[in-house]
């Protein structure tokens, strides 16, 4: 894995309230979820990555170089903050041309950027609108506007899609999507699990100031051994298959349905019993409508993990 | 696992440092004061002291024309003209105000609108911010001292017919400003980074400008001692006019000691915005 971010050891607290502690990550290249619930230290992670916080403990690389202090690191870094911070009284252009100017770009290649970037996010035609008469969803755009200006190598999105009217949604998720096409990194941030699962399957677990679990979200659940796989599946003879399975070694249970139409099997060992099940299918010419999984999801993940 | 290694592009060119990072910043608060309600009027007004000063110059050449009398006696000498003109009650009243109208805000909006990740996560140093900001209160008020001060000279210099000027008065019409102008550049930044409310701001500054002069008026009524003008703003802007251009002090005091306020609070001030801007930087 190529390592964008690495950080080690780092902690920080404000006072007697703790932001993140003891977290050691690494972060390879495109697109990884950062997912937690409020409060769980996800923006100051993302503060400090950004160079915007300095760590009280440890310390954050990002392309091998520390980031705290380090401001020419920022011509290659990205950051849409959770929060407005924009000069109300300004027009969107006027804002995100004196921020195309401050990444040191001459007035000319500053302005062709801030329109591209501008037009990227669907603000060109309010451009010369005062910021104050935008809406909360045109502002949250406006950052995303400001963070990709400079065309950076690692963008990091707080929230980004906090705010944002269901067309734009698909919209900036497709727009990340593009970002992890053209070789680049993204960390977004978020504790809404369905916007994450619309993005990557890599994924950063945060809860209480600590990573509790990282990677592909289908292997972390397999890491999951205090709760067994649940696997639902729905045919016409759910007794008749549920006969055939109660001797399978992977078996933990077996739960009928109330309409008898189908039954939920827990298993320790989700892939052998998947095998298991498909020879049975094969060989004795069960009939099965479908096969899910009910707790194969992020959420599922996310409440074993923080012992929902 | 990590399937998306191979479209990394790593990242081989070089960071270069620019030692004109603050520019924008300097251009965008030149602009943004420029367009502020009441801006003309308050540069006509802090121009209109270059003016009368002008003619005075104008009419001591042309000794049949006996308008502005008063005030042409009084600049007898180059130095006591140049001095007077930096150090009048109204220009340094216009300056007080000009150093509020351009600068109170500069970083009290920043601190209202939270604006100092937009600088801090862009290739930009502390010292860039603080210069940016600096630069847009200093161009102001060196263009209503520094440069009616060399165009009143080079005026004069036309009206006589003479060249003649001493390097130690061009010195002191060159100095003088600046320290006034770096003096009232960091008292206002460094009152600026007080507080998000521009208001609050735009009274301290005044208030520090009527109540140092009052208050060391009535402690020298009291105590009978000219040292208390040292705490004056415009009691030690005039005793430092007096030491730069070698004429009488205005103040009982060692004139080079009107130096010492201006950069003990110019370094104060230095130091105050480089803590405040690395605390919200540093988030502690």
């Amino acid at each position: 894995m190529t390592v964008v971010l690495s950080a080690e050891k780092l902690s920080k607290w404000y006072g007697n309230i703790l932001g993140i502690s003891d977290i050691n990550l690494e972060i390879g290249s495109g697109i990884t979820g950062l997912l937690g619930p409020n409060g769980a230290g996800k923006s100051t992670f993302l503060k400090i990555a950004a160079g915007q916080l300095k760590p009280k403990i440890g310390s954050l690389q990002i392309f091998g170089e520390n980031v705290f202090g380090n401001h020419m690191l920022f011509k290659r870094i990205g950051f849409c903050p959770e929060h407005d911070s924009a000069y109300m009284e300004m027009s969107g252009w006027q804002f995100i041309l004196l921020l195309g100017r401050l990444h040191g770009f001459a007035p000319g290649p500053a302005a062709a950027m801030s329109e591209k970037a501008l037009a990227t996010v669907g603000l060109l035609e309010s451009k010369d609108r005062a910021i104050k008469g935008y809406s909360f969803g045109m502002r949250q755009r406006l950052r995303l506007a400001a963070s990709i200006l400079h065309e950076p190598e690692l963008l990091m999105l707080d929230e980004p899609l906090r705010g944002i009217d269901p067309v734009w949604r698909i919209k900036i998720i497709q727009l990340i999507k593009e970002y992890e096409k053209q070789g680049r990194t993204v960390i977004v941030s978020s504790h809404i699990l369905p916007e994450i699962e619309a993005m990557t399957n890599e994924i950063v677990l945060i809860h209480q100031g600590k990573i509790f679990a990282k990677g592909d979200i289908q292997r972390i659940r397999g890491l999951i051994d205090s709760h067994p796989h649940q696997v639902s599946i729905h045919c016409p003879e759910p007794r008749q298959l549920a006969a055939k399975l109660i001797n399978n070694e992977y078996v933990l249970s077996l739960d009928f349905d109330a309409q008898g139409h189908g039954l939920t099997v827990k298993t320790n060992q989700r892939d052998h019993f998947f095998s298991a099940l498909m020879r049975l299918i094969v060989e004795d010419k069960l009939a099965v409508e479908e096969i899910t999984s009910p707790d194969d999801n992020l959420q599922a993940v996310f409440d074993y993990l923080i012992g929902k | 696992m990590d399937i998306r290694e191979k479209g990394y592009s790593h990242w081989e060119g070089e960071l270069k440092t620019s030692r004109y990072n603050w520019l924008p910043i300097f251009f965008n608060g030149i602009k943004t004061v420029f367009k502020k309600k009441y801006a003309k009027l308050i540069f006509a007004s802090s121009g209109a002291t270059f003016v009368v000063f002008l003619v005075a110059v104008y009419v001591s050449t042309k000794p049949e024309l006996k308008i502005l009398g008063e005030l042409v006696r009084l600049l007898k000498s180059d130095a006591e003209l140049f001095k007077t003109f930096y150090t009048n009650g109204f220009l340094t009243f216009m300056l007080v105000i000009l150093s509020i109208f351009s600068g109170a805000d500069l970083i009290s909006t920043d601190l209202r609108f939270k604006a100092f990740p937009l600088y801090f996560a862009r290739p930009l140093s502390r010292s860039d911010y603080l210069l940016g900001k600096f630069s847009v209160i200093l161009f102001y008020l060196l263009l209503f001292t520094l440069v009616p001060g060399i165009l009143l000279l080079l005026f004069k210099m036309i009206f006589t017919g003479s060249l003649a000027v001493s390097p130690m008065l061009l010195l002191a019409i060159l100095v003088f400003p600046l320290l006034e102008c770096v003096f009232l550049a960091s008292l206002t930044l460094a009152l600026s980074i007080l507080s998000a409310n521009t208001k609050f701001i735009q009274i301290a500054i005044f208030l520090v400008y009527m109540f140092s002069n009052n208050l060391a008026h009535m402690l020298k009524a009291i105590f009978k001692n000219d040292y208390f003008f040292l705490i004056s703003l415009q009691g030690n802007i005039e005793q430092l006019g007096s030491f730069l251009f070698g004429l009488q002090p205005t103040h009982v005091y060692p004139a080079w000691l009107a130096v010492l306020p201006p950069v003990v609070i110019s370094l104060l001030a230095v130091w105050l915005l480089s803590w405040r801007i690395k605390k919200a930087e540093a988030g502690s």
